[in-house]
């Protein structure tokens, strides 16, 4: 077989991952066939759409250059005045972001992945080899991931603050990573152990959407650690600063290399950077038996799933849907969407995002001003933060792991596709954005009292319209579920960065109007943008 | 066949084997013991409980109650020097398809210690025997139901295993095809292999078997040579004494009300 860089490189570690009880050769022979699979994984060509056969080559890299251009504009924060803390804390807190979203959104599946579980069980190969071979394969890429982010504000630094400060940024890189991947390796396995069934299936859904709560609002802690305005940064040492990451490699290069902070906190937190990842990575190796065997709980398909329509679903397809074809898409792809475990585990994390960054915007602003400032300003506006999600299901609803179903939508007499599309375009809209939408508008109606209803009528309307812009960029032609998960993108995608540019434009059109026809503007805007809506959904989603 | 049952010797041995999900029996005590050189025909219906035997067997499945014994070991505690012992064709027919045949069975071989040149060697020359020389390198996902078949019979025979699980393994092959396999069968046993064959399909059980387990509601409800089940149940073929086993009459009723239920209108 072919030799693969990243296996070479990975060779230099041999002693360790056989200190750590891993059989190398084993592991390695695995990881090259992981490697080559990424590098094949193409759509699979359903019918009679015929694309032009692609060569042969790594979808997770060819996304790299996106992270490469955030990277670019997190070189500002590294000229930025303060002292390594600051700076090094806030570049790391982003790429830890990132990694972490990446991690949650892209790599839960490969760390759950129970499709090859009749391959490689059945081989004499022990687990704990295995679980290395896959935290490996993980690591490789959000290796990559990370010095696409990292690189540029490593070679400013390298520049400005020479080799010394290079080579410990790169080295927190690393463990950055490590403590991304063992972390929530560990946080899956307390699931594994503690739940079983259909109800563990519930909660690592539940846990995705914590977490991405939970690293957006870990983001902000990271600037609530600096007080002050943009002359004069104090950092004031408090508790809960052990538990930030971001701060750890902030400290430990401050503490090394900076002159202003060099308190026993200072080491202490910076030491934490150092041991925790490693101390994270024996745990996780020391886990990896049980992690792998609770795995296959996953596999098991018992228990009766609650195929039961509600009342209410019948109902909104009754009032959504045109004919009785749409209807029965409708209900198909709600319970697609409901019981895909790839599907979902890909989705679910842009939920809790969506759900988490109106209010982190608020909390923000909060802080500069007063609540009752607050409820008298346009903080509502953050509202359109929740449209993010719409890009990012739409992006996956193409794929299904049960796509070689998707003979039925030829095989069965269906006289145009326009009815499936707008079928699961509604499906995706009910059932995955509403209950963000109402949850977010009933806590904001709470905050800026009644006055604020047109506008977020608005942004409910105005969601309906986005919902088929979207699908037009991110569908490309491709049937719902009818792709292997398998020829899916990673999370940084280019389109999506566009079509947030597009919510974007709907938000700024929405703030124009208000501000220059305050009173009967934004009523007017909901009776047009109500018109739009049957109009743009008709012109749309219109299949042949 | 007297002088091959005094060499034979116990290769696998299940004692009081239980099993649930989630309260649900699946396994109520199966107690089975197979010597070398047998083929075991390993049949029952639907959720019967073979596939979680087997998944048992394979250190595929935790939790199970009694003990399970492979080459005279507890698999509980054997580790994974045992699976070196045993090849496997799923009935899901799970395989790494963006691979082509070469890179798949260098890699299953690999699993097992074989070096990569041995591997490929003998994966070609048997994909020769199968006449897939020519489909070599092409990817699996391009490959039909019966071709993609053979390439994970070689793939579970590779490295000489002593232990053969089979589930459904003549599915999508075509009737040469057949032919073909239920030979080689029958010369891996006769060379002292183990092969335990799951199937719904009876006449093919009924023929290449020297042993027949019928399983019933995780329970074993026949153990015998065809010869020794017919004398106790005076049926002709395996099927109708499958069907017997199973307390199963009503075939002819149901298949009345399906097809009325069909063209109701």
């Amino acid at each position: 077989m072919r030799e693969i860089f990243f296996l070479k490189v990975i060779d230099w570690l041999r002693p360790i991952f056989e200190r750590l009880g891993v059989d190398y050769p084993a592991m390695r022979h695995v990881l090259a066939v992981k490697l080559i699979m990424d590098t094949r994984r193409l759509p699979v060509v359903l019918g009679s759409r015929t694309r032009t056969k692609r060569k042969e080559s790594n979808l997770f890299l060819k996304s790299l250059w996106v992270y490469a251009l955030i990277g670019l504009f997190l070189i500002p924060m590294n000229l930025l005045p303060g002292n390594y803390l600051f700076r090094t804390s806030l570049v790391f807190g982003i790429i830890l972001f990132m990694v972490m979203t990446s991690m949650i959104a892209d790599f839960s599946s490969v760390l759950l992945d129970t499709r090859d579980l009749s391959i490689l069980w059945t081989k004499p190969i022990r687990s704990r080899t295995l679980h290395a071979a896959k935290t490996v394969h993980i690591c490789i890429y959000l290796i990559l991931l990370t010095g696409a982010l990292g690189l540029p504000s490593a070679l400013i630094g390298l520049i400005k603050f020479g080799p010394v400060f290079f080579l410990l940024f790169l080295l927190n890189l690393l463990f950055i990573d490590l403590t991304a991947v063992s972390c929530t390796t560990f946080i899956y396995l307390i699931v594994l152990k503690c739940f079983d069934g259909e109800r563990l299936k519930d909660m690592i859904n539940s846990v995705q959407i914590f977490l991405s709560i939970a690293i957006a609002v870990g983001y902000q802690l990271v600037l609530r650690a600096f007080d002050g305005t943009a002359t004069q940064l104090t950092f004031s040492p408090a508790w809960w600063q052990l538990f930030v990451p971001p701060l750890w490699s902030g400290a430990m290069i401050e503490w090394l290399i900076g002159s202003s902070e060099r308190t026993g906190y200072m080491a202490l937190l910076g030491l934490l950077g150092l041991v925790i990842p490693i101390i994270l990575l024996i745990v996780n190796q020391a886990f990896s038996t049980s992690f792998e065997q609770a795995i296959i709980k996953l596999s098991m398909q018992r228990g009766k799933g609650n195929m039961q329509f509600s009342r209410l679903s019948q109902w909104t397809s009754r009032l959504l849907c045109r004919n009785r074809e749409e209807r029965l898409f409708f209900r198909f792809a709600s319970s697609i969407i409901k019981q895909d475990r790839t599907f979902k585990l890909k989705v679910y994390p842009s939920i809790g995002i969506a759900f988490i960054f109106p209010f982190i915007f608020l909390m923000n602003s909060l802080s500069d001003s007063s609540w009752n400032q607050l409820s008298k300003g346009s903080g509502y506006f953050y509202a359109y933060f929740c449209l993010i999600m719409i890009p990012t299901v739409l992006l996956m609803l193409k794929y299904s792991s049960a796509y070689k179903g998707a003979w039925t939508y030829r095989a069965a007499p269906i006289q145009s596709h326009t009815a499936l599309f707008s079928g699961a375009l509604k499906a995706v809209f009910t059932q995955l954005f509403l209950p963000v939408y109402l949850i977010l508008s009933i806590a904001l109606l709470f905050l800026f009292k009644w006055t604020i209803l047109p506008d977020l009528l608005a942004v409910l309307l105005t969601a309906s319209i986005y919902t088929v812009i979207c699908s037009h960029y991110c569908l490309d032609g491709d049937l719902p579920f009818s792709v292997s998960f398998d020829a899916a993108p990673a999370s940084g995608n280019f389109i999506v960065i566009f079509l947030f540019l597009i919510a974007g434009l709907f938000a700024a059109a929405h703030a124009l109007i208000r501000w220059t026809f305050p009173g009967f503007g934004v009523p007017v805007y909901c009776a047009i943008l109500f018109i739009a809506g049957p109009i743009v959904w008709k012109k749309g989603v219109a299949r042949t | 066949m007297i002088i091959i049952e005094t060499k034979s010797s116990t290769v696998l041995a299940m004692e009081h084997l239980t099993m649930s999900y989630s309260g649900h029996p699946v396994l109520k005590g199966v107690d089975l013991e197979v010597r070398s050189g047998q083929i075991i025909g390993y049949i029952g219906p639907n959720g019967a409980g073979k596939s979680t035997t087997v998944r048992i067997l394979l250190g595929l499945q935790e939790g199970y109650g009694g003990t399970a014994r492979l080459f005279g070991e507890d698999i509980r505690n054997a580790g994974i020097e045992y699976k070196k012992r045993i090849g496997y064709v799923p009935e899901t027919a799970d395989v790494y398809d963006m691979l082509t045949p070469r890179e798949y069975l260098i890699f299953t071989g690999g699993c097992y210690g074989l070096e990569e040149k041995k591997a490929e060697q003998k994966g070609k020359l048997l994909m020769q025997q199968f006449g897939m020389d020519n489909v070599f390198d092409t990817r699996l996902s391009s490959f039909s139901k019966g071709m993609r078949q053979k390439v994970l019979i070689i793939s579970s025979l590779l490295h000489n295993p002593d232990l053969l699980f089979f589930d459904e393994p003549l599915s999508g092959l075509d009737a040469n095809s057949v032919l073909v396999f239920k030979e080689i069968l029958a010369n891996l046993a006769a060379s002292g292999k183990t092969i335990f064959y799951s199937s719904h399909i009876m006449d093919v059980v009924e023929k290449i078997s020297h042993r027949i387990v019928l399983l019933n509601d995780g329970q074993i409800a026949a153990d015998g040579t065809f010869e020794e089940l017919k004398v106790q149940n005076t049926e002709g073929s395996l099927e109708a004494l499958f069907n017997q086993l199973t307390g199963f009459h009503q075939h002819a009723q149901i298949a009345k009300d399906f097809v009325s239920i069909v063209e109701e209108a």
